[in-house]
């Protein structure tokens, strides 16, 4: 391909501080470069293009990004053969530090991550039960982590910020989600949620919902249990029952009333009158309208004096 | 007896007169031993093309001396020749006028030959080089260098084979590398595949006998002043013996001729001689260009002044600076990688260049032996006539001295490469291999 021989290398990162910021790392490799920094210092090292796996376009700002780190062992390819000016980096070598496995404790079932547990709405414990090979794992060094583990009965996919947010999907489905901090989530068009079973939602302090129409549809029953008031501001209030029934030893009406119906009552006050339930309306004076009269008398056309009212 | 030279004080006869002054044999104890009367004979190798002389003497060993010094192969050698020239340019013709005198001091490399001839003698080859030489090909370079080529050579020759070259001559460039682990040798050789001179030409690092190491650029090299002697090849002595005018005319004497013209066009098309193509590749800046070298020799520097082909030769539809191919047809490089100039880079701009340039100057070879000379020394210029190919009983003998030679083939020649060999009565003869890239004649009147 290159009408040269390609010589490959082993190396240790040293420098991943591209000034380019092109993902080039420099690279001490091998059997070229000596490991005396005097007589080749990091800053002497060439600048190391990094390759990426096809899944990554690598070209117009449409790219993944190398998570190598100082210290990674890479292998790679010098594309100028033996002249060895030009190091390529093809890929990592995960192995033991220290006698401890490079690869992330996940994957072998030691797991050290925060968890959580809410006891009010009863999330489920963590299926965690990783075992080795199959958790597959990219953790980062700050502790960020993405686990898609193919453990057999333990299926499980989780994305963890280092804070401690995250979310875990169950072998069974089953999703759990924490934010340890503020959440927000902002929709643009329309926003659409379908709960086949119950929704419980346990707000500790206040709610607020905002929107232009708010529908509600219940198909049976509404319960709201409210603490102390209940307060409904609205230009008109309609309220289409079958029947409304107001449970309260008072109930107050600001303005007037109008009742297209008739209204049935034990008794009505108003003013001071009463409109027993025997059908007397007693003014606020005791007056009984029913029973009550009063004299009069005026004088006829022709100027003789009326008392009796036979034709008014 | 000897040969060419004064029993008594080394005052030559002859130009081939030279005697081994002493040749000492230093072993691992520090013992020093006098072999010169041991020594049969001795050669010296040096070409332009090589970082070391290398001398090999042939020891005809009566003495036991092999086993008595204990050689093994590393020991310490020491050569002094020695003779008295003529003054060149005095009237008189007193022939003990110039001590000419050299030293060496090599190391044993190898014993080539070894031979029992019969039960109490045993000769033998020692092979000697430089004892940089030594050093260069013991000691493997992992280090970073910045600098133009020839300043980034002579630090690698200072640091790791404790030798300054005598001569360096400017190269373009300013360069960043890490030589990957090469041998010292292998790494100025490496380093030279970029060195070019200020007139974009290659760059010969090499040691002659008289000059040491050197750095030389091919321009410098073939515009500088050929030796003064023109060397003739003639059949005929007219100057009286033992006088100075026979002493010049025989070191001027061309006393053997053999040629490899190499005029073809083929071999030097297959070299990419006359044209090449490189294709340079980014690919981390994702640039790719193609350098197509044509070989413009007539604005180039060349020996002679005119090149050796022409275009009127046509293959097809093309001549031959058309046909153009290179060894390589990709150079790949990272933009930057070094925050200076690309080792890659530069071998791809002048790399093409640097292949003509070697290939065209082996247009027309010639070997030729001539009586002993230190002075006749590689990456010298050296003037020569050859006589033209008719029938001189033909010819009237008072034509002008130049209509006597050949026009075409005759001239002035790099010298690349030169072997001296002495032996032990005193004689001296030097084997010189010459080359040029171009004829004095145009090559369209010939």
């Amino acid at each position: 391909m290159f009408n040269q021989d390609i010589r490959m290398f082993i190396g240790v990162v040293e420098a991943i501080d591209d000034p380019l910021s092109s993902g080039r790392v420099r690279v001490r490799c091998f059997g070229y470069h000596t490991e005396d920094v005097v007589s080749i210092n990091t800053s002497d090292l060439p600048w190391a293009q990094t390759a990426l796996p096809t899944t990554s376009a690598s070209s117009g700002g449409v790219s993944e990004t190398h998570a190598l780190e100082i210290g990674s062992w890479v292998m790679g390819v010098f594309t100028d053969g033996s002249d060895a000016q030009n190091p390529v980096v093809m890929c990592s070598l995960p192995g033991t530090t220290d006698d401890i496995p490079d690869w992330s404790p996940l994957t072998r079932g030691e797991d050290t991550t925060a968890r959580y547990i809410d006891d009010i709405i009863g999330t489920p414990q963590s299926p965690y039960q990783a075992t080795f090979p199959y958790n597959k794992v990219r953790q980062t060094t700050s502790g960020h982590v993405k686990e898609y583990d193919d453990t057999p009965g333990a299926e499980r996919i989780r994305e963890l910020h280092k804070s401690g947010t995250q979310y875990e999907v169950h072998p069974n489905g089953d999703e759990v989600k924490f934010v340890v901090g503020d959440s927000y989530r902002v929709v643009f068009k329309n926003d659409s949620i379908h709960v086949h079973g119950n929704v419980n939602i346990i707000v500790d302090g206040d709610a607020s919902v905002s929107c232009t129409n708010l529908d509600a549809t219940v198909t049976e029953n509404a319960t709201a249990v409210i603490g102390q008031q209940l307060n409904v501001t609205a230009q008109r209030a309609i309220l289409n029952s079958n029947a409304v029934e107001i449970n309260a030893p008072l109930t107050l009406v600001n303005g007037a009333l109008t009742v297209q119906g008739p209204i049935l009552a034990g008794s009505i006050a108003a003013g001071g009158a009463t409109i027993s339930d025997s059908g007397s309306i007693i003014s606020s004076s005791g007056v009984d309208l029913d029973s009550h009269t009063h004299s009069y008398t005026w004088t006829d056309s022709g100027g003789a004096a009326i008392t009796s009212p036979a034709n008014p | 007896m000897r040969t060419g030279t004064d029993a008594n004080n080394s005052n030559v006869r002859t130009p081939h007169g030279f005697r081994f002054s002493t040749i000492g044999v230093t072993n691992f104890a520090g013992d020093r031993y006098e072999i010169s009367t041991m020594v049969k004979d001795v050669t010296i190798n040096e070409s332009i093309y090589s970082q070391t002389i290398v001398m090999e003497m042939t020891i005809v060993d009566a003495a036991n001396f092999m086993e008595l010094a204990k050689i093994s192969g590393n020991e310490k050698v020491d050569v002094t020749f020695i003779r008295t020239i003529p003054e060149r340019g005095s009237s008189d013709t007193e022939l003990s006028k110039q001590v000419q005198e050299f030293t060496m001091e090599l190391r044993v490399a190898d014993v080539p030959q070894f031979a029992k001839p019969k039960p109490h003698s045993q000769v033998y080859k020692l092979q000697c080089v430089s004892e940089h030489t030594y050093l260069g090909n013991g000691t493997r370079i992992s280090a970073a260098f910045s600098g133009t080529p020839s300043s980034i050579i002579n630090n690698i020759m200072q640091t790791y084979m404790g030798v300054s070259a005598t001569a360096v001559d400017t190269t373009i460039g300013n360069h960043k590398v890490i030589v990957p682990n090469k041998l010292a040798v292998d790494a100025i050789n490496w380093i030279q595949k970029i060195g070019f001179d200020s007139g974009n030409a290659p760059l010969y690092i090499f040691e002659t006998l008289m000059d040491g190491l050197q750095i030389r650029g091919h321009s410098q090299l073939i515009s500088a002043e050929p030796l003064p002697t023109v060397y003739k090849h003639e059949s005929f002595f007219t100057a009286g013996v033992d006088t100075r005018a026979d002493y010049f005319q025989r070191q001027s004497r061309i006393l053997a001729i053999s040629s490899s013209l190499g005029m073809s066009n083929l071999s030097g098309i297959k070299k990419g001689s006359y044209g090449s193509t490189v294709h340079e590749v980014d690919h981390f800046a994702k640039k790719s260009r193609t350098i197509v070298y044509k070989d413009d020799r007539e604005s180039n520097q060349m020996i002679e002044r005119y090149k050796l082909s022409s275009p009127e030769y046509k293959y097809g539809t093309k001549n031959v600076n058309d046909l153009g191919v290179s060894s390589y047809s990709m150079i790949t490089y990272l933009k930057d990688s070094y925050n200076g100039k690309s080792y890659s880079s530069q071998k791809a701009d002048l790399g093409p260049r640097k292949k003509a340039i070697w290939n065209n100057l082996g247009s027309t070879t010639h070997i030729i032996s001539l009586l002993g000379d230190p002075e006749v020394r590689p990456g010298s210029l050296i003037r020569i006539k050859l006589p033209i190919a008719t029938d001189p009983g033909l010819d009237d003998l008072s034509l002008l001295a130049d209509a006597k030679y050949d026009q075409y083939l005759s001239g002035t020649y790099m010298i690349v490469s030169a072997i001296h060999r002495f032996d032990e009565l005193g004689g001296y003869y030097t084997e010189i291999k010459i080359k040029r890239d171009s004829t004095p004649t145009e090559l369209v009147n010939v």
